[in-house]
């Protein structure tokens, strides 16, 4: 059994029989509920204790609430993993998607306008996802800069949409002329809904980034934390988990590398720098 | 001239143009109406629709205004524009009027921003109105949804809808063209077979007796009847005339002949005076001469001439009637005595009488019509002659049969004309009085030619008042 609480919702102190599972939401609720619905059926089954998701649209919040301990345990963006205090928080595990446990981020833009190159975006309407985001925010800033531009005064105009689908969704309308996004859910969505794609181009890809982690506040113990560790690396060993990892379009989950999220740690640094 | 002469003649036809005309008219007043009704109804209840739009997503626009949420922007104006296709596009502006983004997405604001406040401007490109909808947060203005509604699209979706009516009620009125017709039909079947009817109809064919069907209308109903006494007058008053014209004939006849028989009798009546006192002259002095046994016989035919004469002379005596009283069983004892003191045991005259009555009558006339009735019986060779007298009423009918040789076929009418015989001897007048006689005291005489034992004459008197049976 498992509670949902919407984002706007007042946040409930939960007893310890009850773990909070946040997400931060990558792609919008609405789509992301029932992808979860039976993963925390099943974890509620392993660990014998309610897990109760807490969807938040934007990374801030989420980190705010990992670091407060008001979750147990959070999906969140690589890019938000990096505004987080590394002494309050494990990462738990990663995802495994077509073998990799990487992603890229990826600048997309809409058929009809003539942009095919990073120089052709300026003066352009452009989609951010989240300021915390890597693939949503932080590459994109990061490549501009790399190219001698600032994002500042680069576009016509920016947005920001707190989801991946969403900037995709508007890049395919043509409501904004470019937008970044994570390679994990444009793949997702060119496969489900192939429709949502169709006036897409990738102009440019980046390097393999870590994937987005499950990561533990310290409201769980160690050994809760590897408990909870063990639970999401057996999925793919069990025929539930394998139905639940299918819906998700993950392979499995996999302990990321250590020094994993160095690139997007550069990334930022390399951001910061010049401000 | 030349529409009166477009304008049908048949009943069927002009009620057939009146329903055609009327549905018309009908149709014509409805579209009209329709058509007015409806751009007046969506013209002042456009604004309304739009600013009922606005408000319902005017929340919603403002808190993705204020935090500049392209994706909610963008989804609520499409919604808006895709579910009514009055709304050819929903587009957002920002405060100063530039062009933020649009549910067609066609990246542009295509118009002169408007200079007044005024919510709806039509603009230069004709059929395009433009109603502006702030967007604001307590009395803060943030931008601006603009609606563009293309009036042309109205008026086309309007007159699409007028001819879809227009088709419908043709269709309407041709099925009422139909049935009306059927109806039409049916109910002026009635008149239709009336006058028909009356067209066929002739004298030959009256009374005018025409079958109409129950449902006819109660009008032609009566037309019917009233033609039907009429044709009966008509054929009684024709009779009449007939009958009229045929005595008027007949008495001019009987005038021409009797002035003639005046005449015959006048110039034979002093020759045979002549002949009768020479004859007896002759015989008085002549003794015992040999023409002694002749002159009986000069006499006798003398005095047969003078009968003829005689004839001849009552044929031409104007009619002097005297009615009186008379008793009906004493009338026909006087028939039977006449009758036994001129023929004896050559004729026997049986009287049959139901009723002893007294009634008006001129007992010489009426004596000499069974006296000729009587003569003409033995002449024909009758040895029994019979009387039956019946009482209907007011009428007094004599049945005279007798056993002799009867009437040949088809001679009935023409026994009773003037000179008319069948028989070797006599001058045919006999039954020609008799006739006169009897018409002139307002009878009738007739003849049954189906009487198989002999002849069989019928005369009927009328009388004024009731029979008195003293």
């Amino acid at each position: 059994m498992f509670i949902v609480l919407l984002a706007n919702l007042p946040l409930r102190i939960f007893a310890e029989n009850q773990w909070i599972f946040g997400i931060a939401s990558i792609i919008s609720p609405e789509k992301n509920l029932f992808l979860y619905k039976d993963l925390t059926d099943y974890l509620s089954k392993r660990t014998h204790k309610e897990i109760v998701l807490l969807f938040k649209r934007e990374y801030g919040e989420m980190n705010r609430l990992i670091e407060n301990s008001k979750v147990h345990f959070a999906s969140i963006c690589t890019g938000s993993l990096l505004d987080l205090d590394p002494t309050q928080i494990r990462v738990i595990v990663v995802p495994e998607v077509r073998g990799k446990t990487t992603y890229q981020a990826f600048i997309i833009t809409n058929n009809k306008v003539n942009i095919d190159s990073i120089q052709a975006l300026r003066g352009k309407i452009f989609a951010f996802t989240d300021p915390l985001s890597n693939s949503g925010w932080l590459y994109s800033h990061y490549l501009l800069k790399k190219n001698g531009y600032s994002a500042e005064n680069f576009f016509k105009k920016s947005y920001y949409t707190y989801s991946h689908d969403r900037s995709i969704l508007l890049v395919n309308k043509g409501v904004v002329e470019a937008a970044s996004v994570d390679s994990l859910v444009f793949e997702f969505m060119a496969q489900e809904t192939p429709e949502s794609v169709q006036n897409i181009k990738v102009i440019h890809r980046s390097d393999e980034f870590t994937a987005p982690p499950l990561v533990a506040s310290t409201r769980l113990s160690q050994e809760e934390f590897l408990f909870i560790r063990e639970i999401f690396l057996d999925l793919d060993r069990t025929r539930e988990g394998k139905d639940i990892l299918r819906k998700l379009k993950i392979d499995r989950f996999r302990v990321p590398p250590a020094k994993a999220f160095r690139n997007v740690l550069q990334m930022k640094k390399v951001l910061h720098e010049t401000e | 001239m030349k529409l009166n002469s477009l304008y049908p003649r048949k009943t069927k036809n002009q009620i057939f143009l009146l329903i055609i005309g009327l549905g018309a008219t009908t149709m014509l007043i409805n579209l009209v109406i329709t058509f007015s009704f409806q751009r007046k109804f969506i013209e002042e209840n456009l604004e309304q629709l739009l600013s009922s739009q606005h408000a319902i997503v005017h929340e919603i626009l403002a808190e993705a205004f204020l935090f500049q949420n392209i994706f909610t922007i963008h989804e609520v104006i499409e919604a808006i524009a895709d579910k009514s296709s009055l709304i050819l596009n929903v587009y957002i502006l920002d405060k100063d009027k530039i062009y933020l983004t649009d549910a067609l997405v066609l990246h542009k604001f295509p118009y002169l921003p408007a200079i007044s406040s005024a919510t709806t401007v039509i603009s230069p490109k004709s059929g395009i109105r433009l109603f502006y909808k702030p967007i604001q947060v307590n009395d803060v203005l943030l931008g601006y949804q603009v609606f563009e509604i293309d009036t042309d699209k109205i008026n086309a979706q309007i007159y699409l809808k007028v001819v879809r009516l227009l088709m419908l009620q043709c269709l309407v009125l041709m099925m009422g063209v139909v049935i009306g017709g059927k109806i039409i039909f049916f109910l002026t079947k009635p008149l239709e077979t009336l006058t028909e009817k009356v067209k066929e109809t002739d004298f030959e064919t009256f009374p005018m007796e025409i079958w109409l069907p129950r449902y006819a209308p109660l009008e032609v109903h009566q037309l019917r009847d009233n033609l039907f006494e009429m044709s009966v007058r008509l054929m009684d008053s024709t009779e009449k005339i007939r009958e009229k014209e045929q005595q008027l004939a007949h008495h001019e006849n009987l005038a021409a002949i009797g002035r003639m028989s005046a005449q015959v009798a006048h110039e034979l009546k002093s020759p045979i005076m002549t002949i009768k006192l020479l004859s007896h002259k002759i015989n008085a002095e002549c003794g015992n001469c040999r023409f002694e046994p002749d002159m009986p016989v000069i006499e006798k035919e003398a005095d047969r001439l003078a009968i003829r004469v005689n004839d001849l002379l009552g044929f031409s005596k104007p009619m002097e009637l005297q009615f009186t009283e008379q008793r009906l069983l004493f009338l026909l004892e006087e028939v039977m005595i006449d009758a036994d003191q001129r023929y004896g045991s050559a004729l026997t005259v049986n009287v049959k009488t139901e009723n002893d009555v007294i009634f008006l009558t001129d007992k010489e006339k009426l004596l000499r019509i069974f006296s000729n009735l009587v003569d003409n019986a033995v002449e024909a060779g009758a040895r029994k002659l019979e009387i039956t007298t019946k009482i209907e009423k007011k009428s007094m009918i004599f049945d005279i049969t007798d056993n002799g040789i009867g009437l040949e076929q088809g001679i009935a009418k023409k026994i009773f004309m003037p000179f008319f015989t069948t028989k070797s001897k006599g001058t045919g007048l006999g039954l020609s009085i008799t006739q006169m006689l009897v018409q002139a005291m307002n009878g009738t005489i007739w003849t049954d030619e189906e009487y198989p034992q002999g002849a069989r004459f019928l005369l009927e008197f009328k009388h004024e008042k009731n029979f008195d049976y003293r």
